[in-house]
């Protein structure tokens, strides 16, 4: 979609579902991924006007990222889950990752996982390994250098890891 | 020796230049070290990108008509606050004169035999 300006509808249609799947990677909770959904596609309504047919993606995923951050902002509260205790021990006790990936809880611990990560690792992952941005388009996004995205992906991976192994 | 490390997630995602590819590629031929790494990011990108799809627990566009939950909880708090105040302060009745009142409206009625209604006109001053 990104040599001609697409209609709302088409966006909600085509995005929509990636942007709830996005949202509830990053907050965890169904209701915060629905309301941020909601927002990012009312301000895609709003700004379609002004949008010049070019990185559709990158423009996305700005107006997305910066609705979570308003949101973050509005709440006054970082949207972080810590580990239950009861997680801690059983991750810390999982010692082959073959295993962890027979686990059934396995996206539940990885989902925890990814809400103890700082939030611009998080985003990157989610971003990459979950939109499937390229790191051009993550970078458009966040407004920071390629290489930045680079290291912000290696070092979420790196700690997830830590995490879950 | 100088490991690549912080290479390793861009050589994953072919995200690296060719000669930085080239470079990561042939240090891998002779590093356990680096090559156990690759195979752990690997491991947790995959368990990443296996996360079950979750479904939009609303329609996509009608989901629009709905406002945002902490728009409810402002209007409530707003009603809340509203009742609060009409029941702490309840408005003083306004004094009015039943004289003056009546002056001031006249009313023609038409009754309709059999009909149980009333109408016409109602004037003010």
């Amino acid at each position: 979609m990104p040599d001609s300006k697409p209609t709302w509808e088409e966006v909600a249609r085509d995005h929509g579902r990636r942007i709830y799947n996005f949202a509830y990677r990053l907050t965890g909770n169904p209701d915060d991924a629905s309301d941020l959904m909601q927002e990012v596609l009312l301000r895609v309504r709003r700004g379609l006007a002004g949008y010049t047919p070019g990185s559709f993606e990158g423009w996305l995923w700005r107006i997305t990222r910066n609705a979570f951050l308003d949101d973050v902002r509005r709440r006054k509260r970082r949207p972080t889950v810590a580990f239950p205790e009861d997680d801690r021990t059983t991750i810390g006790s999982v010692p082959d990752p073959g295993e962890v990936l027979a686990e059934s809880r396995l996206p539940e611990h990885l989902q925890q996982a990814l809400l103890a990560l700082p939030f611009d690792f998080r985003e990157a992952v989610v971003m990459c390994d979950v939109v499937g941005l390229t790191y051009d388009e993550i970078a458009d996004a966040t407004a920071v250098p390629v290489g930045t995205v680079r290291s912000r992906i290696h070092r979420g991976r790196k700690m997830l890891r830590g995490m879950l192994e | 020796m100088t490991h690549p490390n912080h290479l390793l997630s861009a050589f994953l995602d072919d995200e690296l230049s060719s000669e930085e590819h080239s470079m990561v590629t042939s240090h891998l031929e002779s590093c356990a070290t680096c090559s156990s790494d690759l195979a752990g990011l690997a491991q947790v990108r995959n368990w990443v990108r296996a996360l079950p799809d979750q479904e939009p627990p609303v329609p996509l566009v009608p989901s629009l008509r709905r406002p945002p939950r902490w728009i409810w909880a402002a209007a409530s708090a707003a009603a809340a606050v509203l009742a609060i105040g009409l029941v702490v302060s309840p408005a003083e009745p306004a004094p009015f004169d039943l004289d003056t009142l009546a002056g001031q409206h006249t009313a023609r009625v038409v009754v309709v035999p059999g009909i149980s209604s009333i109408r016409g006109p109602v004037g003010g001053p």
